[in-house]
């Protein structure tokens, strides 16, 4: 997709300088806004809500061995 | 450029299409904890019949709400502190208030801490955010950064700062309000249950801080040099896994992210493909991971020092390491022109 907004001020902070011009120049990321995208970048947030959830379903334990699984599988494959 | 008015509706007030997601991420964590808030005043209905089982869920939910929450301040506002994601000023510093007060930080405090302290100074005297030194040049133990830390020594540095006016003018009065907004919003839980707000509020929050933040903050530089030691671009380290750019808004390219601070997050994986024959031919540093598989290696408790020399030597990328042969590299390579944000 196209980028269709404006670059944002950057300049609120001294510390920060702006984008260079390589920065500007570079090409759009593809599918910024698609479905997958949104899972992805929330997966984290959305397994924790599933678990939380899921509580009600089959309780504390198997969360807490979930939660615990979640931890050691993204720590090795993250 | 096209016209912003052209846009969907939903999507007029973001500066990017792209940072929908950063507050898509917020409202899930959120929702996450409301989940965790309304199943422990209903206990029956999640079988939390004892404190045994109570306990079970206060671990598993600090265990989830801390990551997460974590990843929402660490990296989540993170970005919005270099590249505001919203179009109206008033709706960044609100959205920015009402975004870190779920990760335990006033979000004026984190923004000085991270920009105008670490950004400004990175591994250097003054960069009080990262681990402290060994006499050796390495970082202190992961474990005593993880439990020092957060809140102790930013509580401390950020006392100093605000009182000697660190951040420019009135820095101080700023620091004050923006405290007396966080303490309100951050007490709503304790409204609610006081026995709630501790285990799945203040709980999370220090796994959140001392342990997804920590971690992070630490990978993140270790083993790393100063600019002004100069080595050009190894103040950072760049993590390559896909999975865990792809969940992370990229914050694994941050050799790249600590070039372009400006830079919008959904740009750095480009960024990287455009700088990556200088990245080698400098012996940048560029691990196949991500900060999840590196905290891990550098908190082995049975050999910490072989993690932390497996994390910052032996994993590192052949095609980056400065020991590897390199056709175009020339000795005094640091002493030629480069791109830096200000002269690109």
């Amino acid at each position: 997709m196209t980028r269709t907004a404006p670059a944002p001020d950057v300049s609120t902070f001294s510390a920060c300088p702006g984008p260079s011009a390589v920065g500007r120049n570079l090409p759009p990321p593809a599918g910024s806004l698609g479905l997958g995208q949104f899972v992805g970048r929330s997966l984290f947030p959305l397994l924790a809500l599933t678990l939380i959830l899921g509580t009600l379903l089959w309780g504390p334990w198997v969360t807490l061995a979930l939660a615990v699984a979640s931890w050691a599988v993204v720590g090795r494959i993250g | 450029m096209a016209d912003p008015r052209r846009r969907p509706l939903l999507l007029r007030p973001f500066a990017r299409d792209e940072d929908v997601h950063c507050v898509v991420y917020h409202v899930v964590v959120l929702l996450a904890c409301g989940a965790a808030f309304w199943i422990w005043l209903h206990p029956d209905s999640a079988g939390l019949s004892g404190p045994l089982a109570k306990t079970a869920f206060v671990v598993a939910a600090a265990l989830l709400l801390g990551w997460i929450s974590g990843v929402d301040v660490g990296v989540n506002f993170h970005n919005h502190t270099h590249r505001r994601i919203f179009r109206a000023p008033w709706l960044n510093r609100w959205f920015g208030r009402l975004w870190t007060f779920s990760g335990g930080w006033p979000s004026f405090f984190w923004e000085h801490a991270h920009v105008r302290v670490h950004h400004a100074n990175v591994m250097e005297a003054d960069d009080w955010t990262l681990p402290r030194r060994r006499p050796d040049g390495r970082f202190e133990s992961v474990w005593r950064y993880c439990a020092l830390h957060w809140p102790w020594r930013y509580a401390a540095h950020l006392a100093h700062d605000f009182t000697t006016g660190r951040g420019g003018h009135q820095v101080g009065r700023r620091a004050l309000g923006e405290l007396i907004v966080f303490a309100f919003l951050y007490s709503i839980p304790f409204w609610i249950d006081v026995p709630m707000a501790l285990c799945l509020w203040v709980l999370p929050h220090f796994v959140a801080n001392c342990v997804t933040m920590g971690s992070g903050m630490y990978v993140q530089h270790a083993g790393g040099a100063p600019k002004s030691s100069g080595a050009r671009y190894q103040h950072s380290n760049t993590f390559l896994s896909r999975f865990f750019n792809l969940t992370m808004f990229n914050i694994g390219y941050h050799l790249e992210h600590h070039e372009l601070p400006g830079l919008h997050w959904a740009d750095l994986p480009a960024l990287h493909r455009r700088m990556r024959a200088t990245y080698a031919q400098e012996g940048a540093r560029v691990v196949p991971y991500g900060y999840y598989r590196a905290a891990r290696i550098v908190s082995s408790v049975l050999d910490p020092d072989g993690g932390y020399r497996r994390f910052t030597v032996d994993d590192q990328l052949p095609e980056f390491r400065r020991d590897a042969p390199h056709p175009q590299r020339e000795p005094e390579a640091s002493a030629r022109p480069r791109l830096t944000s200000r002269s690109a």
